[in-house]
């Protein structure tokens, strides 16, 4: 599924970011395959906002239709639980 | 890698001994690194790097004593800006998030950071796996380095421990705790800081923070991002491999030294998330804007202004000022009319820096550093970022549009922030055109504040139109797309009172170092003009304009002339048109209009030539001058 997709809520792994210089921005930030968001918001036909690892990010529509998640169902600790992600992943 | 697992280190007071004893690990690249100063004869240049909104701003001021501009978004330092400590010379860089050279900050950042003999990395506590990705590529730059972990108090808060001595052995250099805002820490930094400069020296044995042969992959000459080239400059690169194996060694390094306990949310959270749902963000932020219009427009202007215009300098400084001089000089003469005439340099002036433009902008200008202090900006570009993206922007173009209602010289700089070159020309346009500078914003909203609804709606109807339907067209014609919407988004927190009255001393300040020099101009022009007969002439030359297209009193030429010079000599002059009854409603209105989308000030060209070239600089001054005279034209036609 699509980060646009994401509900407000729910917990989401990333699991493929487009290519080019969005994919280099969002490694610095630690926004790489494997790891573990949380959507906190999700605004119609705009941006959605994740936290991940303790920082809020906010991703552009067009760029949330790019990158691919799956979606974790069970219901996490709120903070915290973004570090140690690639195991779980795995 | 070599590792140890300690006990994590909880922040308390800094302890100097022991961080001078853990921390200070002899290196044995110490005489290796590339000789100091390519300018020997120079003091050594000391960089402080970070990523974006981590507080190198207030490092700097604590070393420096300079005031560097403090603010709770990303993009706030976009130049560089130096000062002295000690034998230093210190150069507080943009924040970047790696050293790639993909914007103009990250071009200015790298450059300063590849010239400069020593670095201090600034890393935020509360985001240290982020940081640490810049760390790895600053450490394998060579030079020797301090780093300081900031923001400390709020880890502590935030349930995230830290085990500094772990990261202090396993990077070799030392790291200091501070809580920067505070003042917790920074002695100790200060301390530290003379040692990093004598590693510099060819023939040193002290520590020079170079230690890295400990790091494993990511800074592996052979497979390094920041690989050297035989003996000269580092050569940084920045392919996606090897920024995927930085991030999974700063993802490593976090895992060993970061502990996060599981916290609730806060009230800061809470409101962060509430103000980021459009539901509930765009009341919360349009009652922002109500309360600084109410603020500026009517308490201002009715109490503040009233008593420094019209008592101080109207009853009291007026009187004294034209009676002193009356005494020496006949009023009428040359030299009367230049002083003390009604565009006088001793009257006009000093009535309308002090006791008008100057009130309003020290409340207007507090108010936009508490906000940009408390981090709403950014959620503001959140919000924005659907409505920007008709105009080929990012939500992110609202934090130059914003900032260029306090200084739209300034925000003309701040565009670097913005992704493509297409966005920065975009951006620059709406700048120019549809933004006014504080101090006319601020007459505005006094002038607004006395017309009837009916007419403050048609002026904001035709300026949002004229916005929309400017930023429409040049996404539709200018070549290119624009880039999305990718912002790290600063913590919601209190603005600080005294970084907020440093941050209005210093606006204030600049504002009357730039206007004043060019309102002494105006009004020396201005009154030989008055004098000369020349007035007459100018005048009845615009009356096509003036009287014909637009409907206003042929006085209004001046308004024109003295906006040509600096837009804020306009708005007081036109302030002063409208307080002594020369302008009907909708005369006023139309005159509102064409003030607001006038041309930008000389200062605001020379940005525009220097960071948009000379055809875009010229072609936005005439675009303005024809978007100001169409839109009140068509504003007159509608009153009529």
């Amino acid at each position: 599924m699509k980060l646009s997709d994401v509900n407000k809520g729910s917990f989401c792994y990333i699991r493929s970011l487009p290519p080019g210089n969005i994919r280099m921005q969002a490694l610095r930030l630690g926004f790489c395959p494997h790891a573990k968001a949380l959507c906190l918001s999700r605004i119609r036909h705009g941006p959605v906002v994740l936290l991940l690892a303790d920082q809020e990010i906010a991703c552009g529509q067009r760029l949330a239709q790019r990158i691919a998640v799956s979606r974790l169902e069970t219901d996490l600790p709120w903070h915290g639980s973004g570090q140690n992600t690639k195991g779980a992943a795995k | 890698m070599k590792t140890r697992q300690t006990a994590a280190h909880s922040f308390t007071a800094p302890d100097p001994t022991r961080h001078r004893d853990t921390a200070s690990a002899k290196s044995p690249h110490c005489d290796t690194i590339p000789k100091q100063c390519s300018h020997c004869d120079t003091a050594p240049r000391l960089a402080l790097a970070g990523n974006p909104n981590v507080g190198k701003s207030v490092v700097f001021q604590a070393l420096t004593g300079l005031y560097a501009e403090v603010s709770n978004y990303p993009g706030t330092t976009v130049d560089i800006t130096s000062g002295r400590f000690g034998s230093y010379h210190v150069i507080d860089t943009p924040g970047v998030f790696s050293l790639a050279d993909g914007n103009d900050e990250e071009r200015v950042a790298r450059d300063a950071l590849l010239d400069c003999d020593c670095i201090l990395n600034i890393l935020d506590a509360t985001h240290l796996k982020r940081d640490l990705f810049l760390t790895l590529q600053l450490l394998a730059l060579g030079k020797p380095m301090l780093l300081a972990v900031n923001l400390m108090d709020q880890a502590e808060k935030s349930g995230i421990r830290l085990d500094l001595p772990a990261l202090s052995r396993i990077l070799g250099v030392k790291i200091i705790p501070i809580a920067a805002a505070k003042g917790i820490g920074l002695d100790l930094l200060k301390e530290s800081l003379p040692a990093l400069s004598r590693c510099t020296s060819p023939d040193s044995d002290q520590d020079c923070g170079s230690n890295r042969s400990c790091i494993s992959d990511a800074n592996d000459p052979n497979r390094s991002p920041n690989t050297n080239d035989q003996g000269g400059s580092p050569r940084i690169a920045d392919t996606e491999e090897a920024y995927t194996r930085l991030r999974e060694e700063a993802d490593r390094l976090a895992a060993q030294v970061v502990r996060i306990r599981s916290r609730k949310p806060t009230c800061s959270d809470k409101l962060g998330h509430a103000l980021l749902n459009p539901l509930t963000g765009i009341p919360c932020f349009a009652a922002l804007l109500c309360l600084l219009f109410f603020f500026i427009g009517r308490f201002l202007s009715s109490t503040v202004v009233d008593f420094t215009e019209g008592y101080l300098m109207g009853d009291c400084y007026y009187h004294f000022i034209f009676g002193l001089i009356a005494r020496f000089l006949p009023p009428d003469s040359f030299l009367g009319n230049l002083l003390i005439g009604e565009y006088g340099l001793l009257t006009m002036v000093p009535t309308y820096l002090f006791g008008l433009l100057l009130p309003l902008l020290i409340g207007f200008y507090f108010s936009l550093a508490l906000l940009e202090d408390s981090g709403l900006l950014p959620r503001i570009a959140v919000l924005c970022d659907r409505f920007f993206m008709k105009f080929g922007l990012n939500g992110k173009a609202v934090i130059p549009l914003l900032l260029g209602f306090g200084c739209v010289t300034m925000a003309l700089v701040t565009t670097r922030i913005l992704g493509t070159k297409r966005e920065r020309l975009i951006a620059s346009v709406l700048l120019c055109i549809a933004v006014p500078c504080s101090a006319q914003f601020s007459v505005i909203m006094v002038i607004a504040g006395t017309l009837p609804p009916f007419y403050l709606f048609c002026y904001t109807a035709v300026i949002l139109s004229l916005f929309f339907l400017l930023g429409s067209l040049l996404n539709r014609f200018l070549p290119g797309t624009g880039s999305d919407l990718f912002l790290a988004l600063p913590p919601l927190r209190l603005p600080g009172l005294k970084n907020g009255l440093q941050k209005t001393a210093m606006k204030s300040k600049h504002f009357l170092r730039d206007a004043g020099p060019m309102f002494l101009i105006g009004s020396l022009l201005i009154s030989t003009l008055f004098y000369t007969d020349g007035f007459v002439t100018l005048r009845e030359l615009l009356l096509p304009l003036t009287e014909g297209l637009l409907g206003l009193p042929g006085e209004t030429a001046t308004l024109f002339l003295m906006s040509i010079i600096k837009r804020d000599l306009g708005a007081a002059y036109l302030h002063s048109m409208a307080s002594q009854g020369l302008l009907s409603f909708p005369q006023m209105t139309v005159a509102l209009t064409v003030m607001t989308l006038f041309v930008p000030c000389f200062a605001s060209l020379a940005i525009l030539f220097k960071e948009r070239g000379a055809a875009a600089a010229c072609a936005i001054w005439l675009g303005s001058l024809a978007a100001a005279f169409g839109a009140g034209g068509l504003m007159t036609l509608l009153l009529q």
